[in-house]
C-alpha cells in the first residue's frame, strides 16, 4: 500500500512543474489572440479591396489593376481619366459589384445571425425556408405589378411567415431542436417552391414569367445604382445594427435559461435580431432572387478562422461574404460567353461544404 | 438577500409537483434542496428563477414580489449556474467568464477592459487562472463547472443559486465544488440555494435543507437535524446510518446507505 501511494505522490510530483510550464505558454498567447481577431479581420478587408479591383478589370474589355486604380483615383481627385475607361468602370461594372459586396455581406451575416439565434452552426435563410418564403413574396410582388418597395414588402413578409411556420414547427417540448428545424426547413421551402411555381404557372409567359425565372435563379446583372441605393438603405442599418449587437449574439447562442440568467430578455431580443436577419435576407432576395449557401457556408468558414466570438465573427462575415459573392459573380458573368446563374454557382461549392459539415457534425449541434 | 416561495403550486399534466411550497432562505444562508429523481428539484429552481410560472403563489425577493423587479434588475442580484454542458459554440474561457457581467450592460455595449480585469479576478480567486484563455471546448467537465461558477460569481451576486453542481464530476472536483461553495458561504454576502443528489453534501456545506417528496410532499429545517435516518427513508426509500467522521470532526455525521426499500407502487 505505502510504496503504491508513494508511487502516486512521485507522479504528481513530476507532473507539477510540466503543468506550470504550461501555464507560461498559454498566458503568452493571451495577447496573440487578441490580435488574431483584428489581423484576420484586416486581413479579410484587405481580400475584399483587391476582389473588388480584380472585379472591376474583369470582363469583355480587360483592365490591369493600376489602370482600375488610376480611374479611381482620378475620378476622386477630379483629375482628367479615360472617359471610356470611366464609363465602362462606373456605369458598366461598379453598381454590379457594389450590388455584389452588399447582397453577398448582407447573406453571410444574416447566416451567422441565425446560426447564433439557433444556437447550431446549421442553419442559414435557405435551410430555414426564409429564402423560399421571401422569393414567394417577391414573386407575388411581381406578379401584382407592386413596385420596387411594394416588392420588398411581400418579400419580407413572406420571408417572416416561413420563418414562424418553421420556429413553431421545429419546437418540441418547448425545446427548439435541430432535426425538427432543419426538416421544418425542408417542408417549408418546398411548399413556397411549389407556390412560386404556381405563380409561373400563371404568370404571362411573353413577358412576366422570362422576368421571373432568371430573377428567381439569383442573377446580379441588372443592378443598376438606383437598385444599390435602395438596397443599402435597408441593408447598410441592419448590418450596423447587428453589428452593434454583436456581443449580445454571443449570449443569444447559449442556451434559452442560461442567456435569460445571464440579463438578456431572450424572447424580446431573438425576435429583433431575427426580424432585423430577416430583412436583409428579404431585401436581396427581392433584388437578385436566391442566392443559396453563403448565409451557411461563410459563416462557418469565418468560424475556423476567427472562432465563435460574434464580435469577430460578423465583421469577418461580412468582408468575407462581400468578397466571396464577388468573385462568384466574376465567375458567373466571365467564365463563359453567357451568363451563368449564381445560385447554380453557390450551390456547387456550397453542397459540398454542407456535406462535410454534416458528416463533421454528425448532423447534429452537440 | 432573502429569497422566499410563498404557496408555490407547480404541476405538469394534472400531476401536482408541488403543493404551496413555503421556503424562506435567511438573507446569506445557504439552503439545500434533496430528493429523488424526478421529483422537480430542477423545477423548482426554474419556477423560484420565473423560468416556469406559478400555477399559483409567488417568489419573494426580499419580500417584494419577484414581478416587481425588472429582468434586469433581478439578473443583476441573481446568479445561476446551470449544469456544465458543451454547447455548440464554445468561446474562450474568460469570455464565457465576462458574460456574468452581462445584466449591468447597456443594449449595444461590449465588455471593457475594467469587465476583463474582473472575470480574469473572478477566475483567479478560483484558482482557474490558467484556463482564462483556453477555448471552453477544451477544458474538462470539471473545469467547466468550475468556469461557470466564475461567470456567476464576476457579478458579485447577492443570490446564487446552483443545480446540481457537483453532479458527473470525479470525487476531486466534487470535493474542489463543495469547497468553493464553503468559501462563498464564509465571505457571508451571499444567499446560495443549491440542489444535490448528495445528502453528505448538503451536511458539509448547508445551514438549511429542504427534502423533496412525491406529490407536493415537502420537509424543510435546519440541515443537522433534518437529514437522520427517518428522512432518508421517507424521502429515498433507502435505509441508512447516520455516521460519525471523527477523524475529521466530532460534530461531522455522514449519511451512510446501506439498503433500499420497495419503492411504494405510486412511484
Amino acid at each position: 500500500m505505502s510504496s503504491k501511494n508513494k508511487v502516486i505522490k512521485g507522479e504528481k510530483a513530476a507532473k507539477t512543474p510540466a503543468g506550470q510550464s504550461k501555464t507560461g505558454a498559454l498566458q503568452s498567447q493571451t495577447n496573440e489572440r487578441h490580435k488574431h481577431g483584428g489581423i484576420a479581420i484586416l486581413a479579410l478587408l484587405i481580400l475584399l479591396i483587391a476582389t473588388f479591383i480584380f472585379s472591376l478589370c474583369l470582363g469583355r474589355y480587360q483592365f490591369s489593376p493600376s489602370d482600375i486604380i488610376q480611374v479611381l483615383w482620378g475620378t476622386l481627385t477630379q483629375s482628367n481619366v479615360d472617359p471610356m475607361a470611366s464609363n465602362i468602370v462606373f456605369s458598366v461594372r461598379m453598381p454590379r459589384i457594389l450590388m455584389g459586396i452588399l447582397v453577398g455581406a448582407a447573406l453571410a451575416e444574416a447566416g451567422a445571425t441565425y446560426q447564433a439565434v439557433f444556437g447550431n452552426p446549421l442553419v442559414s435563410s435557405d435551410i430555414l425556408g426564409v429564402s423560399s418564403g421571401a422569393s414567394f413574396g417577391a414573386t407575388l410582388g411581381i406578379l401584382l405589378s407592386v413596385g420596387t418597395i411594394g416588392i420588398q414588402a411581400w418579400s419580407l413578409a413572406f420571408g417572416l411567415i416561413a420563418l414562424v411556420i418553421v420556429i413553431f414547427l421545429g419546437r418540441v417540448q418547448k425545446k427548439t431542436q435541430l432535426y425538427m428545424l432543419v426538416l421544418a426547413g425542408v417542408i417549408v421551402s418546398s411548399l413556397f417552391s411549389a407556390l412560386v411555381s404556381l405563380l409561373e404557372y400563371v404568370a404571362d409567359p411573353y413577358d412576366q414569367l422570362p422576368a421571373i425565372v432568371t430573377w428567381l435563379m439569383g442573377s446580379l446583372t441588372s443592378s443598376s445604382y438606383g437598385d444599390v441605393v435602395t438596397s443599402a438603405i435597408i441593408i447598410l442599418p441592419c448590418c450596423i445594427l447587428l453589428w452593434l449587437l454583436r456581443w449580445k449574439l454571443n449570449l443569444l447562442s447559449l442556451d434559452e435559461e442560461e442567456a435569460a440568467s445571464l440579463g438578456i430578455d431572450v424572447s424580446k431580443m431573438r425576435i429583433l435580431v431575427l426580424v432585423i436577419a430577416t430583412l436583409m435576407t428579404a431585401v436581396t432576395v427581392s433584388l437578385c432572387g436566391v442566392i443559396g449557401w453563403i448565409g451557411l457556408v461563410i459563416p462557418h468558414m469565418c468560424r475556423m478562422i476567427v472562432g465563435n466570438d460574434h464580435r469577430v465573427l460578423i465583421p469577418s462575415s461580412m468582408l468575407m461574404g462581400g468578397a466571396y459573392l464577388l468573385l462568384i459573380d466574376d465567375i458567373a458573368r466571365c467564365a463563359t460567353g453567357t451568363e451563368i446563374p449564381l445560385s447554380i454557382l453557390t450551390a456547387i461549392i456550397g453542397a459540398p461544404v454542407f456535406m462535410s459539415l454534416l458528416q463533421k457534425t454528425g448532423g447534429s449541434a452537440k | 438577500m432573502k429569497v422566499e416561495i410563498h404557496n408555490g403550486c407547480f404541476g405538469y399534466r394534472g400531476k401536482l409537483l408541488f403543493d404551496h411550497l413555503n421556503l424562506k432562505v435567511p438573507e446569506n444562508k445557504v439552503l439545500t434542496i434533496l430528493g429523488a429523481n424526478g421529483v422537480g428539484k430542477t423545477t423548482l429552481l426554474r419556477c423560484l428563477m420565473g423560468f416556469l410560472p406559478w400555477k399559483e403563489g409567488e417568489t419573494l425577493l426580499n419580500g417584494a414580489p419577484f414581478h416587481s423587479y425588472s429582468h434586469k434588475e433581478v439578473w443583476s442580484h441573481i446568479s445561476y449556474v446551470p449544469q456544465a454542458k458543451q454547447s455548440s459554440f464554445s468561446y474562450r474561457v474568460i469570455d464565457t467568464v465576462v458574460m456574468g457581467l452581462n445584466a449591468s450592460s447597456s443594449l449595444f455595449s461590449t465588455p471593457s477592459k475594467e469587465d476583463y480585469e474582473k472575470a480574469q479576478a473572478a477566475l483567479e480567486w478560483l484558482g482557474l487562472a490558467d484556463l482564462a484563455e483556453r477555448n471552453c471546448d477544451r477544458v474538462s467537465g470539471g473545469q467547466l463547472q468550475m468556469v461557470l461558477i466564475a461567470r456567476a460569481l464576476v457579478s458579485d451576486p447577492e443570490v446564487l443559486i446552483l443545480d446540481e453542481p457537483e453532479s458527473n464530476l470525479d470525487m476531486a472536483n466534487q470535493l474542489r465544488v463543495l469547497d468553493v461553495i464553503e468559501r462563498i458561504a464564509d465571505k457571508g454576502d451571499t444567499t446560495c440555494i443549491i440542489n444535490t443528489h448528495f445528502p453528505n453534501n448538503a451536511l458539509r456545506i448547508s445551514d438549511d435543507t429542504l427534502f423533496l417528496g412525491s406529490n407536493g410532499k415537502q420537509l424543510m429545517g435546519p440541515t443537522k437535524s433534518v437529514i437522520n435516518e427517518d428522512t432518508i427513508k421517507e424521502f429515498y426509500h433507502v435505509r441508512s446510518y447516520m455516521v460519525p467522521v471523527t477523524p475529521i470532526s466530532n460534530k461531522l455525521r455522514i449519511v451512510f446507505p446501506y439498503q433500499t426499500e420497495q419503492i411504494p407502487a405510486e412511484l
